[in-house]
């Protein structure tokens, strides 16, 4: 009885780690495209010669965009941008997804209802910045990061996230005699690690490759983020000679440099925040 | 439900209550429109610059370094200004811009072209734009520096709305392998029948000698792209580029079903014998099918004369070194006929009409001095500074040319009214007579549409769909999901859904 | 003492009197102060940067013009429903918009379900981290990257699996441009870019769920498969049911970007949808408007899916999203 179970999960293991290599091989050879076509040189982009490791690496492209003063200017900015908003961002979410997920609280429904409405229904871009301008905000980082301070979404995600903290833990605090925000700042949140890695990661994604709130709030050239000095690089106005930096030709090279630019701080932090989400949290904190 | 309804209701009450508050902006139009148009008779001086003023500008492109660059820091101490720059996304203008004139936050002067120029005409009427012509007569140099047409183009009687901005009209030429025409023994094709017998040995006579069926004939940017598409292909055939007269009524291409007839069987009979790229039609930008010529793949190809010495023309080079183009005028039709190419050259400089006149007049004095003493600075830089004189005469660049880069300057800011803008001097004589001889030819071959700039309201509203379904019934056509005969459902489909309105719409307003 | 406060709490349900349901009502808001008073810069944030701009879906009824602002833009009410619903084209583009979106929902929904259940049985750590790592990267990669690579693999001229067909003396496949292969292809993009990131919110519930139920079941002498099946995903059901009605909330939004890179004449049919339309049709301060109705229109049928699959999540007995 104990062997078969045993064979069967085997079956089920291989059956797993097989579909799980095919789909990440699928996934793996256009990144490794991206990746190894940043280092061709433009000669083997025209003469196609390499379809996914060129044949000579070249450092040209992460010259062409990296040689300005302004891309330091411009990954610091991005940085102030990420940290704060998500900060922001984690704050104001978690504050009001934790109260929307107490059952018993009246008008939850309705807040509920009137938070979904906002994600189907937007006044769009215009009055947004008439109130962004009377606020004040213009020009200034508040503007990015309070406009985006709640995504309705994750915040609806998080609530269901939320609804899965037992009751039973939060009444033993209140006999404690713990107040809602104590339970919420020394109970809830560390419970929900998991939710907060995931939505910290969501959010923080978000703000780095965000660029057009930037265009439109930002005046301050030297304000401006990694995405809008990138995007700029690789505008071609078809009346500069193939825009050229120090003698260097663009290349595809470029666009696919600016992306390993792009993503690779993302792909860098990733991991930090993975293992939250990849452990089971409960684990001894529920006792009987 | 019933509540959260009468509680949505009451914040979005609350919403338009607030937001009258905050909406100034039309107050400042209508204070500003009324000095604008009285301006043109004051006496300010037009050289005056005592009185230092900050003046916004926006711009396309990357920015620019504006600290301690040479450039500028000239150009601010000259006219006593201080500049702020704005640069906008291209894909974005026209949203990005709404929401400016929304907010009441419309820059001082902006670059306008690279949006519909129906809006030009419509912001024109509004009073959005200055009217600069009472105050030109103080600007001599800058009217007559730049042509009478250009000044007009796109503007009511009497007014000019905006200080033209060179855009070269026909710029792209057509490019061929001399190689790969040695090694074949062919001449460069004059008719659009040597055209195809050329394009049929570069597909299947191995003209790079490399025993591989690697090549193929020609490319095209779908089939009635408007600034490349047609433009030999269609034109040879007898194709408007738009809109053409004939026996004094406006007749487009779409209803143009026998020559329609001729340019399709062109292509799908060069298609059906792989002699045309088989994604044309994936195609949306000239850059695309220009890549083949740069990857070898096709022979023949339009390029930029500006550039094509050090792009194209070396790229190549890195498939054979002996590789080198010819350029040729634009094949001739059944009927002689030859078109390149041609852009339209509405492109401006406008200036916000709710500015004051000290302002636009240091704005008019920035551009006069723009195409007069200062062209050369802003396009080669001060001497000693971005380039200097070496002792036999030559001129050699400095490094801080790169750096404050009046090369874009010249290009995405300040564009003086010169074709040969971009032939520096240290490229040498060759090189500008070089361009100019191109220029010269291609201007031969100018493409335009016959229609003076006319607005159709169902051509506003549908044409774009109207050619879309038509390009699709074409395409299935050449690519043979379709028989030749269905060039005609094309036409039909086209002018029963809409497109008979629109001529309509359009000839009433011709005959006027 | 709190024995019988918690004794009390279990009598008050039985009592139906409306004096006492008041009663408990206001307890309950009582205690809810500290609660809506956390939800305080939340609910700031909704009003003033969600419900304030709303204002701004009345350039729908209107001929908006930015030079006049909101206030003198000339109302026409529903002259831009009207024009949309009469547009010779109406039903195909809802059709072919429909289609799409129902691709969406029966073969991108269930993938990132999938692909976390497999993730969850990864047990080998290292390699679980690196191919979680490499499985969230595609959503950074923007569509026209994405529609570029493809272009390079598949196009019919020069792609590289089109030369290779070729030089073994095969037929070339018109991935691209072939009417048929638009929505798959369309489908596998999505899935390709959104999978492994979304697997990440499900990844999140599943590390939520008590191990103790897995010990308990093992001990009962559960297989993996049965585990997956009767502990794993009844426990994570209720996100399951959240994330569709979300996702019934974006029917007919489908990214613009993503279908108009992949549009070319051959496959007009089947994928111009309203966003591509509405694109092509009108230029000037119309487009504005009329761009606005016709999102209003595709909010409106999400509205109406998810106050739909609400009623039918909390007749079966689930959470929903309100």
């Amino acid at each position: 009885m104990k062997s078969r179970r045993l064979s069967e999960d085997k079956v089920f293991d291989i059956a797993v780690y097989a579909i799980v290599t095919i789909i990440t091989l699928t996934v793996l050879l256009p990144l490794i495209y991206v990746y190894m076509s940043s280092l061709a040189p433009r000669s083997e982009f025209i003469t196609r010669s390499f379809f996914l490791i060129p044949k000579e690496f070249t450092l040209d492209a992460y010259k062409y965009l990296l040689n300005s003063k302004e891309f330091i200017e411009a990954f610091t900015n991005s940085l102030v941008i990420t940290v704060g908003g998500t900060f922001i961002n984690m704050l104001f979410t978690t504050m009001m997804a934790y109260p929307l997920s107490k059952k018993w609280l009246p008008g939850r429904s309705k807040f509920n209802f009137l938070v979904m409405f906002t994600m189907l229904f937007s006044g769009g871009m215009i009055p947004l910045f008439l109130i962004v301008g009377q606020l004040g905000l213009m020009d200034s980082y508040g503007a990015l990061w309070l406009t985006s301070a709640i995504s309705p979404f994750y915040l609806i995600v998080m609530r269901s996230l939320f609804s899965n903290i037992p009751a039973e833990l939060e009444e033993a605090a209140k006999m404690d005699g713990c107040g809602e925000w104590r339970i919420f700042f020394r109970i809830a949140l560390p419970l929900v690690k998991p939710a907060m890695a995931t939505f910290t990661i969501f959010y923080l994604v978000a703000h780095w490759n965000s660029y057009f709130d930037a265009i439109l709030y930002i005046q301050d050239q030297s304000k401006m983020p990694l995405q809008v000095f990138l995007r700029r690089l690789l505008i071609l106005d078809e009346d500069v000679l193939a825009g050229e930096v120090d003698d260097i030709l663009f290349s595809p090279a470029v666009g696919m440099a600016a992306i390993v630019v792009t993503i690779t701080p993302l792909i860098i932090i990733f991991p930090f925040f993975q293992k939250y989400f990849n452990k089971g949290f409960l684990l001894g904190s529920v006792k009987d | 439900m019933k509540r959260q309804l009468i509680f949505l209701i009451f914040v979005l009450f609350l919403a338009v209550g607030c937001s009258q508050n905050g909406d100034t902006s039309e107050n400042d139009k209508d204070g500003n429109t009324a000095n604008a148009n009285e301006s043109g008779n004051s006496d300010l001086a037009p050289y005056d610059f005592s009185e230092h003023l900050t003046i916004s500008f926006l711009t396309t492109g990357s920015p620019i370094q504006d600290e301690d660059n040479a450039i500028f820091d000239y150009i601010e101490e000259k006219f006593n200004i201080t500049m702020e720059w704005e640069y906008y996304d291209r894909d974005n203008f026209g949203e990005y811009f709404n929401t400016l004139v929304a907010s009441g936050n419309v820059p001082d002067v902006w670059r306008f072209g690279y949006n519909d120029p129906r809006e030009y005409i419509d912001w024109a009427e509004r009073d959005v734009l200055y009217d600069v012509k009472p105050l030109l007569a103080d600007y001599p140099e800058l009217e007559a520096g730049i042509p009478t047409e250009a000044w007009e183009m796109l503007n009511p009687d009497g007014h000019y709305y905006g200080v033209p901005e060179y855009r070269l009209q026909t710029r792209n030429m057509l490019a061929i392998r001399q190689d790969w025409l040695d090694h074949l023994g062919l001449d460069v094709p004059d008719t659009i029948e040597d055209f195809y017998e050329v394009a049929y040995a570069f597909a299947h006579d191995d003209p790079n000698q490399t025993g591989q069926d690697d090549t193929t004939g020609f490319s095209a940017v779908g089939l009635f792209d408007d600034v490349s598409g047609t433009a030999w292909r269609g034109g040879a055939f007898g194709l408007a580029r738009d809109w053409k007269e004939i026996d004094g009524e406006l007749v487009p291409y779409q209803a143009q079903r026998e020559e329609l007839e001729d340019y399709i069987a062109f292509m799908r009979k060069a298609y059906e014998e792989d002699v045309l790229d088989k994604d044309f039609m994936l195609h949306s930008d000239w850059r695309d099918a220009n890549n083949l010529l740069s990857s070898s793949v096709v022979g023949i190809e339009y390029v930029n004369p500006n550039s094509v010495h050090r792009k194209e023309a070396a790229d190549i080079k890195e498939h054979d070194p002996d590789a080198s183009f010819a350029y040729f005028a634009p094949p001739a039709g059944p009927d002689g006929e030859r078109t390149t190419p041609t852009r339209p050259s509405y492109y401006k400089k406008v200036i916000n009409a709710n500015i004051s006149e000290e302002k636009v007049r240091r704005i008019l004095a920035l551009f006069e001095w723009n195409i007069t003493e200062g062209y050369d600075i802003t396009r080669h830089g001060l001497e000693d500074i971005h380039w200097e004189e070496a002792e036999d005469g030559t001129i050699e660049v400095l490094d801080k040319w790169e750096e404050d880069d009046p090369g874009a300057i010249g290009t995405n800011i300040l564009r003086a009214w010169n074709p040969l803008h971009r032939a520096y001097w240290w490229l040498g004589e060759d090189f500008a007579d070089d361009l100019a001889s191109y220029y010269e030819m291609n201007e031969t071959y100018f493409w335009e549409s016959d229609d003076p700039g006319l607005i159709s309201d169902t051509n506003l509203q549908t044409g774009a769909q109207l050619n879309a379904e038509f390009e699709q019934i074409l395409t299935e056509v050449v690519v043979g999901k379709r028989e030749l005969s269905d060039v005609q459902v094309a036409v039909d489909q086209w002018l029963a859904n809409g497109g008979e309105q629109i001529i309509k719409e359009m000839n009433e307003q011709y005959k006027q | 003492m709190e024995k019988v406060s918690v004794l009390k709490k279990q009598v008050y349900p039985n009592k139906s009197t409306s004096a006492s349901r008041g009663k408990l009502l206001k307890k309950r808001i009582k205690r809810g102060i500290p609660l809506y008073l956390m939800m305080l810069p939340g609910v700031l944030f909704f009003l003033l940067f969600k419900y304030l701009p709303m204002f701004g879906l009345s350039v729908a009824f209107m001929e908006y013009d930015p030079f006049s602002g909101f206030f003198g833009s000339e109302w026409v009410w529903f002259a831009h429903f009207e024009r949309l619903f009469q547009e010779r084209i109406f039903l195909d583009l809802l059709w072919n918009t429909f289609v799409l979106s129902i691709y969406d929902l029966v073969f991108y929904f269930p993938a990132p379900i999938i692909l976390a259940l497999l993730l969850n049985e990864v047990r080998i750590k290292w390699f679980r981290t690196s191919i979680q790592t490499i499985l969230y990267t595609p959503h950074f990669i923007s569509w026209v990257v994405i529609v570029g690579i493809t272009a390079m693999l598949f196009s019919t001229q020069s792609g590289v699996i089109n030369n290779l067909l070729h030089a073994f003396g095969l037929s070339r496949i018109e991935v691209m441009t072939d009417a048929s292969f638009f929505r798959p292809l369309w489908v596998i993009h999505n899935i390709w870019n959104g999978m492994g990131w979304d697997a990440i919110i499900y990844l999140a519930a599943m590390a939520s769920i008590n191990p103790q139920l897995y010990e308990a079941a093992r001990i009962d002498g559960a297989t993996r498969l049965q585990l997956m099946r009767l502990i794993t995903i009844p426990s994570i059901s209720y996100l399951i049911v959240v994330m569709f009605i979300l996702r019934l909330g974006g029917f007919l939004d489908l990214s613009f970007t993503h279908v108009y890179l992949l549009q070319n004449p051959l496959n007009l049919g089947v994928s111009d949808i309203f966003d591509t339309y509405v694109y092509r049709a009108g230029v000037l301060g119309g487009q504005y408007s009329y761009t606005t109705a016709v999102g209003l229109f595709k909010s409106v049928v999400g509205l109406i899916l998810v106050i739909g699959a609400n009623k039918l999540a909390k007749k079966m007995g689930k959470e929903g999203v309100y």
